[in-house]
C-alpha cells in the first residue's frame, strides 16, 4: 500500500509541467556554471601566455627604468640613500631581464616545467625556514612564518608526488566543474529551486481539493504524508546530484576529469585577535591537513544532501501548514532571504547560525573549517552540521505529521 | 454497458434474506461544532444494506459536514460513526475500506488522465486493472479515458468520480450531488446505475442533494435535515402515504354542511365545487357514504398523493417555496 503511495506521488511528480520547467532551468543553470568555468579558463590561459608575460614585465621594466630617472634627478634623497635604491632598483631590472629571458625560452621549446618550479619553491620554503630558525628564541610572528612554510612545503610535496600541475586548478575538468557547481547551486541557488519544486507538495493538493479524494481511501494520514516526503526529498536528492553527475561527465568526456588528487585544506583552525579594536578570527598557521580532492567533493556532497533533505522537509512543514502554494511560496522565501539578511547584519545571529540550517548553504567553507572564522564557532564542522539537520529534519517532519493528522479538511 | 460481479455478491444478497436486514452505516448522536457554531445539532441515522438513503436539507443545513465525517476528513465532537461495524474513529482504515466516496465536487488530479486518477486509487487499494476498466465501462467513459482531466466536462468528471468510488466495490457508496452538472441523459444513466446497484447488488447508498425530483425518484429513504437536526427520516412510502382527498360535488352549499358534522375530519381548502379533505383516522368510505346518502352527486372523489416537495415544505423551514 505505502509503494503504491509512493508510486502515485512518483506519477503526479513527473505528470507535472512545473517539474520539466524547474529541471529546464537547472540543466540552464548546469550549462551556464560549465561556460562560466570555460572562460575562467581562458582567462588562465591568457595571463599565463609567454608573450603576455613578457608584455606584462616589459612594462614593469619602462616603470621601473622610470623610477631610477627620477631618483637620479632628486636632490632632496641623500647619497647613501640613493645609491641603496638605485642598486636595488637595477637588481629588480636585471631580475625581470631574467625573466623575460626564461620565457623567451620557454617560447621557442615550448615547454614549461612547473616541476622544476615547485622545486625551487620548495627549496626557498626551507632556507628561508633555516634563515628563520637560525636567528633562534622565535617570536610568535616567526612561528607562524614557518608553520606556513611547512605547510606550503607539504602541499607541493603532494603535487609532486601526484603530478598535479598548476594547470589542474584551473582548467575546466570534470572535477573542477563539479566543485564549481556544487559551490554555486548550493550558496546561492538550493534554496529557490527547493522551494519552486516542492513548496506545493502538500499545499497545491488544497486547491484544488484533491487532498479529500486521497484521504478518503483507507490509509492513514501519515502514510500519505510521508509517501509524499519521501518522494520530494528523494527526487530533489537524485535531480540534483544527477544534473550534478551528469555535467562531471559531459565536461569529463570533453574536457577531460582533471586530477582527482589535488591536495585541499581541511579541518583549519582559528583563534581569537584583536584588529584594530575588532575582534576577529584568524587562521592559525599551519592548522589543518590536505586531503585529496575526490575526497573533498565526496564530503561537499554528503553535505549537500544532508541539506536538500533538511530544506526539503522545511519546506514541507511549512507547505503542509498554510494550505495554500503561494502562500507556502511567500513564507518560504521570505524567511531564506530574512536570514540571509539578518545572517549579514547581526553577528548575534551569526553565532547562533551553526544552530540554524538556513546557513548552512556555505558548504565549501563547511568541510574546510573557513565558516569558523566568518561566524566565530568553533563547533561549525561538517559532523555538527550533519547533526543539526537530522535533528531538523525529524522536527519539521514530526510537526508535519502532528499538524496533518489532527486537522479537520474543510475543502 | 455490462455489470459483472463475482458470486460473492450474490451470497451477500442471500444472507440478508436469511438473516435480516444488515446494517451498513449507523450515526448515533453526531455533533459537531465550527468555531462557535453548532454544525450538527445530535443527529443519528442507520442505512441497511441495498437501501438508497437521501438526504435532504437546504445550503447550509450541515449535509456536506455529515458527509465529512463519514469519512473522516473532519473529526467529530461526539457520537458515533459505524460502517460495518467498524468505528471511524478506533478502526479508521478498515471502516474507509468499505466507502466509496465522492465529497462534494469530483475533484480529481487535471494533469493526468483519467485512467491515471483511477489507477492511483487502484494502487493504494490493491484494485486490478480489469477491475478499473470493468468501472470505466459501468460509467461510459471508455472514449475519453485516456484523456487529462483538465479537458473533461463536469458531466465526465461526474461519472469519472462516480468510477473511482465504485473502483472497490464498496459497501456503502457516498455520493454529493451525484447529478450537478450532468445532462437529462446522464441523469438517468447515474440513476440507473445507482439502482441497480442497490437493488442487484445489495450496495447501500447514501446520497446528498438539494434536488427534490431526483431524491424521489432515486431513494427509498429519505432524512430530512434542517440547521444541523435531522427533523424527520421518512421512506418514500410514508412521505407519498397521504390522508388527504380531494372530492368535488354538484351541491357545494350542502355538501359543506354535511363535511361540517363529521368528527374528525378537517376541511383544507374549498373551491366553487371542490374540497380538499385532510381524514386523519377516519375511513375515506364512511366520509363517501354519508354524501351519497343525502343525494349529493358526487363528481370526484381522489386520494391525493403527496410530492417530496410538499412534505419538504412542510418539514424544513426556510427551504424552497
Amino acid at each position: 500500500m505505502f509503494s503504491g503511495l509512493i508510486k502515485n506521488e512518483y506519477i503526479k511528480l513527473f505528470s507535472k509541467k512545473k517539474t520539466y520547467i524547474i529541471l529546464g532551468l537547472y540543466i540552464l543553470l548546469s550549462i551556464i556554471i560549465a561556460m562560466i568555468g570555460e572562460s575562467f579558463e581562458k582567462s588562465y590561459f591568457r595571463y599565463k601566455d609567454p608573450d603576455y608575460l613578457i608584455e606584462n614585465i616589459n612594462h614593469q621594466i619602462q616603470y621601473e627604468k622610470e623610477y631610477l630617472d627620477s631618483i637620479q634627478n632628486d636632490s632632496s634623497i641623500d647619497e647613501d640613500e640613493k645609491e641603496m635604491l638605485l642598486k636595488n632598483s637595477n637588481e629588480h631590472i636585471e631580475t625581470l631581464k631574467e625573466e623575460i629571458k626564461r620565457l623567451e625560452e620557454r617560447k621557442k621549446t615550448g615547454e614549461y616545467d612547473w616541476r622544476e618550479e615547485y622545486r625551487e619553491q620548495i627549496a626557498a620554503n626551507e632556507s628561508i625556514i633555516k634563515e628563520i630558525e637560525a636567528k633562534g628564541n622565535l617570536s610568535k610572528d616567526d612561528l607562524n612564518q614557518v608553520n606556513y612554510m611547512k605547510q606550503d612545503i607539504e602541499r607541493l610535496n603532494i603535487l609532486l608526488s601526484t603530478d598535479t600541475s598548476p594547470e589542474d586548478e584551473n582548467v575546466n575538468t570534470g572535477i573542477n566543474y563539479l566543485y564549481n557547481n556544487l559551490l554555486m547551486v548550493t550558496s546561492a541557488f538550493l534554496s529557490f529551486g527547493l522551494i519552486l519544486f516542492s513548496s506545493d507538495s502538500v499545499s497545491g493538493e488544497y486547491n484544488p481539493g484533491t487532498l479529500k479524494f486521497l484521504l478518503i481511501q483507507p490509509v492513514t494520514r501519515i502514510k500519505v504524508l510521508l509517501s509524499k516526503f519521501v518522494v520530494t526529498a528523494l527526487s530533489s536528492v537524485t535531480l540534483i546530484l544527477g544534473g550534478q553527475a551528469l555535467f562531471f561527465v559531459i565536461v569529463g568526456l570533453i574536457k577531460g576529469f582533471g586530477k582527482l588528487s589535488r591536495p585541499m585544506l581541511v579541518g583549519q583552525e582559528f583563534e581569537k585577535v584583536i584588529y584594530d579594536g575588532f575582534e576577529m578570527f584568524q587562521r592559525i598557521a599551519g592548522s589543518g591537513e590536505y586531503i585529496p580532492l575526490w575526497n573533498y567533493i565526496l564530503r561537499m556532497l554528503i553535505l549537500e544532501i544532508f541539506l536538500i533533505i533538511t530544506v526539503t522537509a522545511f519546506i514541507f512543514m511549512v507547505s503542509t501548514i498554510s494550505k495554500s502554494s503561494v502562500v507556502a511560496n511567500t513564507m518560504c522565501i521570505s524567511i531564506m532571504l530574512g536570514s540571509t539578511i539578518v545572517y549579514n547584519l547581526s553577528s548575534s545571529y551569526r553565532k547562533i547560525s551553526h544552530l540554524i540550517f538556513l546557513n548552512f548553504g556555505d558548504i565549501d567553507g563547511i568541510v574546510s573549517g573557513s565558516i569558523i572564522s566568518n561566524t566565530g564557532k568553533v563547533v561549525f564542522t561538517p559532523i555538527n552540521v550533519i547533526i543539526v539537520c537530522v535533528i531538523t529534519t525529524i522536527v519539521f517532519v514530526l510537526v508535519s505529521l502532528g499538524v496533518f493528522k489532527k486537522r479537520d479538511l474543510l475543502i | 454497458m455490462c455489470i459483472i460481479y463475482e458470486s460473492h455478491d450474490s451470497l451477500l444478497f442471500m444472507k440478508k434474506e436469511l438473516y435480516g436486514m444488515e446494517k451498513v452505516l449507523e450515526v448515533k448522536n453526531l455533533s459537531k461544532r465550527i468555531g462557535k457554531r453548532e454544525i450538527i445539532k445530535n443527529i443519528s441515522f442507520s442505512i441497511n444494506k441495498g437501501e438508497i438513503f437521501g438526504f435532504l436539507g437546504p445550503n447550509g443545513s450541515g449535509k456536506t459536514t455529515t458527509i465529512r465525517m463519514l469519512v473522516d476528513l473532519i473529526s467529530m465532537d461526539s457520537g458515533s460513526i459505524t460502517i460495518m461495524g467498524k468505528d471511524i474513529k478506533k478502526e479508521r482504515e478498515e471502516a474507509l475500506s468499505h466507502i466509496g466516496a465522492v465529497v462534494e465536487n469530483p475533484e480529481l488530479y487535471g494533469y493526468l488522465s483519467g485512467y491515471e486518477n483511477l489507477m492511483q486509487i487502484a494502487r493504494i487499494r490493491s484494485i486490478s486493472k480489469e477491475r478499473v476498466d470493468e468501472v470505466i465501462g459501468l460509467v461510459g467513459l471508455e472514449n475519453r479515458i485516456k484523456d487529462k482531466l483538465s479537458k473533461y466536462s463536469l458531466g465526465m468528471k461526474q461519472r469519472l468520480g462516480l468510477a473511482a468510488a465504485l473502483l472497490s466495490k464498496p459497501n456503502l457508496l457516498i455520493l454529493d450531488e451525484p447529478t450537478n452538472g450532468l445532462d437529462p441523459n446522464g441523469i438517468q444513466e447515474i440513476r440507473r446505475i445507482l439502482k441497480t446497484l442497490s437493488k442487484e447488488y445489495g450496495m447501500s447508498v447514501f446520497v446528498s442533494s438539494h434536488i427534490l425530483g431526483e431524491v424521489q425518484q432515486l431513494c427509498d429513504i429519505v432524512a430530512f435535515i434542517e440547521d444541523g437536526r435531522i427533523t424527520s427520516i421518512e421512506t418514500m412510502e410514508m412521505v407519498k402515504k397521504s390522508s388527504r382527498y380531494f372530492l368535488e360535488t354538484e351541491e357545494s352549499d350542502k355538501t359543506t354542511s354535511i363535511l361540517e358534522n363529521i368528527e374528525g375530519i378537517s376541511v383544507i381548502k374549498v373551491t366553487d365545487h371542490g374540497y380538499i379533505l385532510e381524514l386523519g383516522d377516519e375511513n375515506p368510505s364512511h366520509v363517501i357514504k354519508q354524501i351519497v346518502y343525502k343525494d349529493i352527486e358526487v363528481i370526484s372523489f381522489a386520494r391525493h398523493e403527496k410530492e417530496l416537495e410538499e412534505r419538504y415544505l412542510e418539514l424544513i423551514k426556510g427551504g424552497i417555496r
